[in-house]
C-alpha cells in the first residue's frame, strides 16, 4: 500500500507531534489549572492583543474558520455548508483530492492573511498606537509580516488600475470597544487566504474581528465576502492559544527563526491524484 | 536625447518589436497577476494555427462579479472581443467567442473548445483545444503567463 501524504501535510503531523510532546503540553496543563489571567491593556485602555513588558510568550495553535475541531468556534459551517460558486466548489474538492500540492504556502510564497495565523510557527501582534499602526509578525512561511493601519484611511478601491494587490491586501483597522476590526483588500489571489484550500478572487473583502477575551485567548472572528468565488457573505473564526514555551518547548518563550526557504527540496516530491 | 527619442530612433526597434513589446508589457499588468484565484482569469499566450501556420496570440480574461467572465483575444496585433465565455467545472472545459474586425476591416469570428490542463498549477497550467469559424479549424493552445 502507498500512503500519499504532501510534505506540508508531513510538517504540519511533525509539528503537531512536538507540540503534544513537548513539555509545553505539561506546562499548558499547568496553567489551564490556574486562574484565568485577565485581558492586558495598554496605557490608554486599549486591549493589548500582544506581549506585555517582561513577558515571555506568543500566539500559536488556532483552528479553523470552517469545521468545528478543536479550537474553531462550533458556531462555524461545515465544509459542505460554504456557499462557494460552482467552479470554486469544484477547486476545492481538485485541491484535496491532489493533497494540496499545489498549494503557493507550501512553496515558501506568504500565506495570506488568515492563513498566515493559522501556521504552527506563531506569531506576535505589535501594537503602536503612537504610529496608528499593528504589525503582526509571522514565524512560519516565508517570515512575512503585515502592516494594519489604524489612522482611519479608507479602504483602497480595487478596480483602481494604479493599485498594486499584494499577498496580504491592504488592512485598515478601528476598535470597537475591546474588539479590533480590520478591513482587508486588494489581494492578488496568488495566495490561499486560509488553512483549507479556500478559493478566492481579487474581490474578496475579509473582516476580521479580533478580541482577547482573557489573558491567554485571541479570539478570532473572520467575515468573508467574495461574489467572484461565493454565493454570499459568510463568517467562521477559531480562538488562539497563548504558547508560553518556544515551539521546540524550550522556556525561552519566543518566536524560533525559521525560514521556510532555507534548503527547500521538498516541492518536486509533493504528489497528488494525476 | 529623451527616452522616447531613443527608443524611436534606434534601428533595432521598429514597429513589429515595438507592438511586441506594448504586447509582452500588456502580459505583465493588471489584472494579470492573478494566478490562483478563477482558474481562467489572468494573461494567457500562445497560438492559433491557421492555414499550418501557428499565430501568436495573447488572451486576458476577468471575472466580473455576477460570475461573467471578460476579456480580450489579441491577434496580429489587433484586440478581438471575447463573449459568452464559459468554463464547465466538472470537467473543465473551456468554451470562447471571438468577434471582431481584422486589421484590413474584415469581419473575424470564430469559437474555440478547449480543456484546461495542469489547474492546481499557477504557472503551468494550460488550455489546449480547437477554434472553429464555421468554414475552418484549427488547433489553439494557451499558457498561462
Amino acid at each position: 500500500m502507498v500512503i500519499r501524504v504532501s510534505t506540508n501535510n508531513l510538517l504540519l503531523l511533525i509539528s503537531l507531534f512536538f507540540f503534544i510532546t513537548t513539555p509545553h503540553a505539561s506546562a499548558q496543563s499547568a496553567e489551564d489549572s490556574a486562574p484565568v489571567r485577565p485581558t492586558p491593556r495598554l496605557a490608554n485602555g486599549q486591549v493589548n492583543l500582544g506581549l506585555e513588558p517582561g513577558q515571555k510568550g506568543f500566539w500559536g495553535s488556532s483552528g479553523r474558520i470552517f469545521d468545528r475541531r478543536g479550537r474553531s468556534h462550533q458556531s462555524n459551517l461545515l465544509e459542505e455548508e460554504l456557499p462557494l460558486q460552482p467552479w470554486a466548489r469544484a477547486l476545492l474538492e481538485y485541491r484535496k483530492a491532489n493533497n494540496q500540492k499545489d498549494d503557493p504556502h507550501a512553496r515558501c510564497l506568504p500565506g495570506g492573511i488568515t492563513r498566515q495565523i493559522q501556521t504552527v510557527n506563531g506569531f506576535e501582534i505589535l501594537q503602536h498606537p503612537e504610529l496608528n499602526r499593528i504589525y503582526l509578525v509571522f514565524a512560519g512561511g516565508p517570515h512575512t509580516w503585515r502592516m494594519i493601519h489604524t489612522d482611519g484611511r479608507p479602504l483602497p478601491d480595487i478596480n483602481d488600475p494604479d493599485l498594486i494587490p499584494t499577498y496580504l491586501g491592504y488592512s485598515t483597522a478601528h476598535w470597537e470597544e475591546d474588539t479590533l476590526v480590520v478591513e482587508t483588500n486588494g489581494f492578488n489571489e496568488k495566495t490561499w487566504f486560509a488553512s483549507g484550500s479556500l478559493p478566492s478572487t481579487r474581490y474578496l473583502h475579509l473582516t476580521e474581528r479580533i478580541s482577547r477575551p482573557d489573558f491567554e485567548t485571541l479570539r478570532y472572528e473572520l467575515t468573508v465576502d467574495d461574489p467572484g468565488a461565493y454565493t454570499q457573505t459568510w463568517s467562521g473564526g477559531f480562538d488562539v492559544a497563548w504558547n508560553w514555551t518556544s515551539w521546540d518547548g524550550s522556556e525561552l518563550g519566543e518566536l524560533h527563526e525559521y525560514f521556510c526557504q532555507d534548503n527547500e527540496r521538498d516541492v518536486q516530491h509533493f504528489l497528488g491524484s494525476e | 536625447m529623451s527616452y522616447r527619442h531613443m527608443i524611436y530612433s534606434s534601428s533595432l526597434l521598429n514597429r513589429q518589436t515595438l507592438a511586441a513589446v506594448f504586447i509582452i508589457l500588456l502580459g505583465f499588468s493588471y489584472p494579470l497577476f492573478s494566478q490562483e484565484g478563477h482558474p481562467l482569469v489572468g494573461s494567457w499566450s500562445g497560438d492559433r494555427l491557421v492555414n499550418d501556420k501557428n499565430t501568436r496570440v495573447l488572451v486576458l480574461l476577468d471575472l466580473q462579479p455576477d460570475q461573467e467572465i471578460t476579456g480580450t483575444i489579441i491577434e496580429n496585433g489587433v484586440r478581438i472581443p471575447l463573449s459568452d465565455v464559459t468554463l464547465d467545472p466538472q470537467d473543465w472545459s473551456v468554451n470562447i467567442s471571438a468577434v471582431g474586425e481584422d486589421r484590413a476591416g474584415n469581419t473575424l469570428s470564430y469559437k474555440i473548445q478547449g480543456i484546461i490542463g495542469n489547474l492546481g498549477s499557477a504557472t503551468q497550467r494550460n488550455i489546449s483545444g480547437t477554434w472553429d469559424d464555421g468554414t475552418d479549424t484549427g488547433s489553439f493552445r494557451l499558457q498561462r503567463n
